[in-house]
């Protein structure tokens, strides 16, 4: 992520100098994660439809898609994508929101939002940092748990808290949106057992969206 | 000339036109192609109606609201609040909305087809309710012609309804109703209620020009098969077909044409790219909706008439009526399919007629629309909170198992609440209207008894939860908005006689919502509106044929 560059860290006296203790604490981080990673090869996720640790594949669907958003940056989309798949999670045959053709959808959603596209694009920065800073999330993996809870402080604070500029109002609309592009999608149709408009005639019926 | 296409112009021009009268009709906005509504649309919930795009188009805005009032607490069960759209706690009332749609067949466009005789004792609320006024015309005058344009709409309904006067059948039998309203019933029957089926204005068989209706409840994004009996495919075309009516769109008229002796003389406006036209005309119908006529009087101020046209006595613009509706989302614990049938299939017409067990003198009606929770998008949002797995298992149980209760109420008519002109001016440089509109205690009380009937309603229906709501009491509408010019017997109480014609002015003639005196006890408008505007119609080429105008 370009705006989540961390400095690099340097003991040879070339880079800027780090304290010894923070060294530990990045080489106790590294050792944890190798630790988790040992921990997952022994626990494989949880079948579908319930929560566990989360294989994303949503940076090849991004890269797949032609689509380029013109609210959210490109190496943003997989983190959004994690986050639209914690509002609506795979659910048994049922894919999550991330797995599906979310972005021109969402992308629609939020242009016509009482909102508007800008309120999203310009405050999408912070959202992104605010999900980092709590949640682990690297190239391809996050912990879907871990995010779910931060999402859902973030909802409960919602009723107090009506600032845009603030992440739980931020999320109060990502969730509005990605639920409303979901479940105007064939996927979130099939998955209430919605038939759709009686007399839907097989031309209406394509997905203009692509 | 006839300026406006919707429920009441379009009916007053296939009047005039079937009297040998040539007809121009100027319409703001477009003639929409029913093929391009996202009714059927598999995006139909990201894109639900093609008519707000013109509608609320900045650049169309004829009027402006004065700030809403601060909220009586004593009512505050009546706050609107739901999951999304409205967070609740609100302190004052939001400003008024005019909710119409522009286009050749107005605001029938949207409407659910729902075709109401208003009740006998609604034309004499002053005679027998003590309160707003008595028309200059009773119920049994207007029968004749609420039969007529039931006949040119195609009305289903059930004769059969104890708290309607008595009459003959309709043209043709009720609709079916759906499972959620089946279900409904069962609720009010339990209660010693009647839940009966709602008279429309949809084709229950195919005609050669329009299919029959297929019950996919979108009659409020515009029906795609002309099942239902919006004037653009109901009346039109057959008053087109005679060569004596031309329809001009994109026409925004400004004033009234008068000449130097006051008469009226023909509309002026403005065509979409600013230049102004003028069409003479020997007389004038004026079909621009509640807020709109009363706007176009007043901005035809000059010479002999400084306060507007047929404002002589300061009449034009009061007592404005606006909707007084209540709205409970309901989740049933057995699927219902509500998003099957016809939006407003049934209706408990218990309060309707007499004075009910209340005693209050404002009558309503009840009944249920799939409303927010029609689709899946809108049932995510507004009837399942939160997100995430338990989200995801809710919808799946209970979509389809939802859908709202619905209340709507007459609101008496109060001379300040009314419609003047606005120091701001539109696109043309012709001030806006200004629509100023409060609720009085008697409004809230009738929307609180609403409030608690729906209740008992959905309890006796097996209602597992309530979600949301929402009310006139907050978050006021324009639905049934009407009595800006009101009829009656005299220019000192009323703006046109009993035919429509404004007091002082045989060839200016008034064909939509304003006229209305009374609000018909939450009865929807569009067939009274239709049959004045037939007997309008007809009395102004009686008069044309007479050399009176």
């Amino acid at each position: 992520m370009t705006n989540q560059k961390r400095p690099k860290i340097s003991t040879n006296g070339d880079g800027p100098k780090v304290p010894r203790r923070r060294i530990l604490v990045v080489m106790g981080a590294l050792l944890a994660g190798f630790a988790v990673g040992v921990w997952r090869l022994m626990h494989p996720p949880r079948p579908s439809g319930e929560l566990g640790e989360l294989e994303i594949s949503f940076a090849k669907e991004a890269a797949r898609s032609s689509f380029e958003s013109t609210i959210f940056p490109p190496d943003s989309v997989p983190l959004l994508l994690a986050v639209a798949d914690v509002i609506v999670p795979r659910f048994g045959e049922h894919p999550g929101a991330g797995e599906f053709k979310l972005l021109p959808r969402l992308e629609r959603c939020l242009i016509a939002s009482p909102e508007g596209p800008e309120v999203f694009r310009r405050h999408w920065p912070l959202f992104e940092r605010e999900i980092r800073q709590r949640v682990p999330f690297r190239a391809g993996r996050t912990d879907s748990e871990v995010l779910h809870e931060v999402l859902a402080q973030w909802h409960r604070d919602y009723a107090t808290e009506r600032d845009p500029s603030l992440p739980a109002s931020y999320f109060e609309g990502l969730r509005r949106n990605v639920l409303l592009a979901y479940y105007t999608s064939p996927a979130g149709w099939a998955s209430v057992g919605y038939p759709g408009p009686a007399h839907a005639s097989p031309d209406a019926l394509g997905d203009s969206l692509g | 000339m006839i300026v406006g296409a919707g429920a009441g112009g379009a009916v007053a021009a296939w009047a005039l036109v079937r009297q040998g009268v040539r007809v121009r009709l100027l319409e703001t906005g477009p003639r929409f192609d029913s093929a391009r509504y996202a009714t059927h649309d598999q995006a139909w919930e990201l894109d639900p109606s093609r008519f707000d795009a013109v509608a609320l188009d900045p650049e169309r805005r004829s009027y402006e609201s004065a700030p809403g009032e601060a909220l009586d607490p004593d009512f505050n069960h009546l706050g609107s609040r739901t999951l999304t759209l409205i967070p609740g706690n609100l302190s004052k009332r939001l400003p008024f909305v005019w909710s119409r749609v522009l286009g050749v067949g107005g605001s029938t466009l949207h409407y659910q087809g729902e075709a109401h005789r208003f009740p006998a004792h609604t034309f004499r609320m002053k005679t027998e309710r003590g309160v707003a006024a008595d028309w200059p015309i009773r119920y049994d005058e207007l029968a004749p012609y609420y039969e007529r344009v039931e006949r040119l709409l195609d009305v289903a309904g059930d004769p059969g309804n104890p708290f309607k006067p008595e009459r003959g059948s309709f043209p043709h039998p009720a609709h079916p109703r759906s499972d959620a309203s089946l279900h409904l019933a069962e609720g009010a029957r339990r209660l010693g209620w009647q839940s009966l089926p709602n008279t429309l204005a949809v084709l229950r068989k195919p005609r050669p020009d329009r299919a029959a209706c297929h019950y996919c409840n979108g009659c409020i994004r515009g029906c795609m098969v002309g099942a239902k009996s919006s004037v653009d495919v109901a009346v039109l075309p057959d008053a087109e077909a005679s060569g004596l009516l031309e329809v001009v769109t994109g026409f925004h008229a400004s004033r009234l044409e008068t000449s130097a002796e006051g008469d009226i003389t023909g509309v002026i406006g403005f065509d979409e790219s600013g230049n102004e036209q003028r069409h003479r005309a020997r007389s004038v119908v004026l079909a621009a909706g509640a807020i709109e006529t009363p706007r176009l009087l007043l901005n035809s101020a000059g010479g002999s008439h400084p306060h507007g046209v047929g404002n002589a006595s300061g009449q034009v613009g009061l007592r404005l009526m606006e909707s007084l509706y209540l709205r409970r989302g309901v989740v049933f614990d057995r699927p219902l399919e509500s998003w099957v049938g016809l939006p407003i299939d049934a209706r408990i017409w218990d309060w309707n007629g007499a004075a009910g067990p209340d005693e209050q003198p404002s009558g309503f009606v009840l009944g249920q629309l799939a409303g927010w929770f029609e689709g899946p998008a809108g049932f995510a949002r507004e009837g399942v909170a939160g997100f995430g797995m338990a989200h995801r298992e809710e919808m799946a149980r209970s979509f389809g198992a939802g859908f709202e209760l619905l209340g709507v109420a007459e609101q008496l008519p109060r001379a300040e609440n009314h419609v003047a002109l606005s120091a701001q001016t539109d696109r043309f440089g012709v001030p806006l209207a200004r629509v100023e509109t409060r609720l009085d205690r008697i409004d809230l009380e009738v929307l609180s008894t609403m409030w608690k009937r729906l209740g008992e309603l959905g309890e006796a229906a097996g209602v597992e939860r309530f979600v949301g709501q929402i009310s006139a009491y907050d978050v006021p509408a324009a639905t049934h908005v009407g009595g800006t010019c009101r009829m009656g017997n005299t220019r000192e109480d009323s703006v046109v006689d009993a035919f429509g014609a404004v007091h002082g002015h045989p060839n200016l003639v008034i064909a939509d919502a304003s006229v209305l005196v009374t609000q018909g006890a939450g009865d929807s408008p569009s067939l009274t509106i239709q049959a004045l505007a037939l007997r309008a119609a007809e009395a102004l080429a009686d008069r044309g044929r007479r050399s009176e105008v």
